[in-house]
């Protein structure tokens, strides 16, 4: 991202610096050009002075030739001239054409033309004279000054020419050394825009290649960290591998617990088809009592009560005892076969569950059963407020029932008889209680018989029963998912403790 | 005579019967031992070919458990037949596991009576029986 600008600057300083050098090339080569234009004018002025002087030397030769044949009248003085004039109209003509293209001595050019001639004219004037035989006149001809005279104004031209061609010199050479001076400037300038953009350009360089190298120390340590990584990646792949093949051997170890487990299940549906069968078994018993064992039961005591009351006056007193005996029995037995029926039934009913009040469901119960023992003293009754739970009423009624029943039981044998009911507010569960202050019993003995079926803790004298009581309320409270359990102590009475869990969506 | 049966009794205890048989001797009744041989009787079926079909027991007093084919089949089958599912059944049986009464009342059974523990007791609902199906009640037909 930040070589793209850095490119582009370099880009520009490079075509600053090209455009720069290109204006100082350009500058140069006409500066040059100028001094090579001056120097051809410099040696033109010069040809030009030459020129000049050599014709002007030419009419003095001519003068010299002139004077030497007036004064001598020998012709042989007259050389000199005669040399002169040969080359004097070709020396002119190369003046005219050097100063062709110098308007400023065009008007020069003519008059010295003029002059020149008028004074080649002059000289001819003398000479024939002269070789007339008049030296006289041509004496007094050029003493006269007219010859000198024009002769004068030559110079004076000529120097003006000279003059003139110096100027134009002067004015040449000014003008080179301005344009030198200028191009100087122009050359300094550039190679100053040039040394910073070289410098700024370097600087820039310097930073860029600090930074390419600052980024290849990153780079190298961003590589040396890869290479750590790629390193430990390596480790963790070997570990992975390890955990692999430890997840392979896990994985055989869970197929073989699988295939345990399915033994188990198949074991497990075995049993619970041995379960069905002795379950099967079972209903088939208690259907067998329900519908068999009860009606020769009925025979039993029908006929031997019959028995007792009909023929009572053919029996004496041992056989009225014996048919007694067998009444008694006879009854007993009955009460043995309702209970297991009884007991039978709570497992194979239903659990429908619905929320309400245990105090309203307990309050009829106390009123049904209260004179059923035949207490020797009215109960004192204390009943706390009890919450509203959660179960099947049906069966906790039957857990009411068969507890308060027993405390009124208990504690009918006792003066002041009294039962308390309440409650405990558990953070899962509510936990009841049933307290009386009867005949109790030693806690010793509990475990084993206390809620067992056909257990009892008391002898059918003492306390009529079949045992069957307590087994049915822990069967209904265990199907509740709840637990009892007694406090209790010989003559002391006994406390029931039972709790139900409290309802949970 | 025998076509004219008030109470067919199905009870093969032959005490309970004979208890039963005593409350109810002032109607005419037959008592039949085992549950095939009182399907016979109703539908004039075997032995009981001969009797006339037409005329329906007017109660049956049927106990559950019985040789052969058990009261619970004697019901189904009378209560399936258009011609005797209107013979009021009266369940007389020891049993009353829950499961007994609510299939017998399933099946159509008009009444289920659990036999009382004592001959004084079961002879008096054998009288009450007779009483309310034969007299106080108004049967069809």
């Amino acid at each position: 991202m930040f070589r793209i600008p850095i490119f582009g600057k370099v880009l520009l300083a490079f075509f600053g610096a090209m455009i720069i050098i290109t204006v100082i090339a350009v500058l140069d080569l006409r500066s040059t050009s100028r001094v090579v234009q001056a120097y051809q004018n410099v040696e033109h002025s010069q040809q030009v002075i030459n020129q000049l002087e050599l014709v002007i030397s030419l009419l003095k030769d001519g003068e010299t030739g002139q004077r030497g044949y007036i004064i001598t009248q020998n012709a042989v003085f007259l050389e000199p001239f005669t040399l002169a004039m040969n080359h004097i109209d070709q020396e002119l003509a190369r003046l005219d054409t050097l100063l062709a293209e110098r308007p400023r001595q065009t008007a020069n050019v003519t008059q010295l033309n003029q002059l020149v001639v008028a004074k080649i004219d002059f000289m001819h004037y003398t000479n024939r004279l002269v070789g007339q035989g008049n030296a006289e006149e041509a004496i007094q001809q050029v003493s006269a000054g007219t010859g000198k005279a024009i002769m004068d104004e030559v110079r004076r031209r000529v120097q003006q020419m000279k003059n003139i061609e110096e100027e134009v010199l002067d004015n040449f050479s000014r003008q080179v050394k301005d344009s030198y001076l200028i191009n100087q400037w122009v050359v300094y300038v550039g190679i100053l825009i040039i040394a910073s953009i070289m410098l700024l350009g370097a600087i820039k360089l310097y930073q860029d290649l600090r930074q390419q190298a600052a980024l290849r120390t990153d780079l190298q340590q961003t590589n040396e960290k890869l290479n750590h990584t790629v390193s430990s990646l390596n480790h963790a792949n070997e570990e992975l591998q390890t955990l692999n093949e430890a997840l392979h051997a896990a994985n055989a170890t869970v197929l073989n617990y699988n295939q345990q487990m399915e033994k188990r299940s198949d074991e497990l549906e075995q049993l619970n088809g041995e379960l069905k069968e002795a379950n099967k078994a079972l209903e088939a018993f208690s259907y067998s009592i329900s519908h068999d064992l009860l009606s020769p039961m009925r025979s039993v005591t029908g006929y031997s009560e019959m028995l007792s009351e009909s023929y009572h006056a053919q029996l004496d007193a041992e056989g009225q005892r014996l048919i007694g005996k067998i009444t008694t029995n006879a009854r007993r037995m009955n009460q043995l076969i309702h209970g297991l029926l009884d007991f039978s039934r709570i497992g194979r009913k239903g659990m429908a569950k619905v929320t309400f009040s245990m105090e309203k469901l307990v309050v009829p119960i106390l009123e049904e059963y209260r004179e059923a023992y035949h207490p020797k003293y009215p109960v004192d009754i204390e009943l706390h407020p009890l919450p509203a739970i959660h179960a099947e009423p049906d069966l906790i009624k039957q857990v009411w029932i068969n507890l308060i029943s027993n405390a009124f039981k208990f504690s009918s044998k006792v003066i002041q008889p009294a039962v308390e009911i309440g409650y405990q507010d558990e953070e899962h569960a509510y936990c009841f209680y049933i307290k009386d202050n009867g005949a109790g019993f030693d806690m010793k003995y509990a475990e084993k018989k206390l809620f067992g079926v056909f257990q009892r803790m008391h002898t059918q004298d003492e306390f009529e029963g079949t045992g069957v009581g307590l087994a049915i309320v822990q069967r209904i409270i265990e199907n509740h998912n709840g637990s009892i359990w007694a406090e209790a102590a010989p003559d002391q009475g006994a406390t029931f403790y039972f709790t139900l869990p409290k309802y949970t969506v | 005579m025998i076509n004219a049966v008030e109470l067919l009794l199905v009870e093969d205890n032959e005490d309970d019967a004979e208890l039963m048989l005593k409350a109810c001797s002032s109607h005419h009744y037959i008592h039949l031992k085992d549950g095939l041989e009182a399907l016979d009787f109703v539908f004039a079926r075997g032995k009981y070919a001969s009797r006339n079909i037409k005329v329906l027991p007017k109660l049956i007093v049927l106990d559950l458990k019985l040789p052969k084919l058990d009261g619970i089949d004697v019901l189904r089958a009378i209560k399936q037949h258009a011609e005797t599912h209107t013979i009021p059944v009266v369940i007389l049986t020891s049993s009353y596991q829950p499961d007994d009464v609510q299939a017998c009342y399933a099946l159509g059974a008009n009444s289920y009576i659990v036999k009382p523990d004592s001959f004084k007791a079961l002879t008096e609902a054998a009288q009450r029986i007779c009483q309310y199906w034969l007299h106080t009640n108004q049967l069809p037909g």
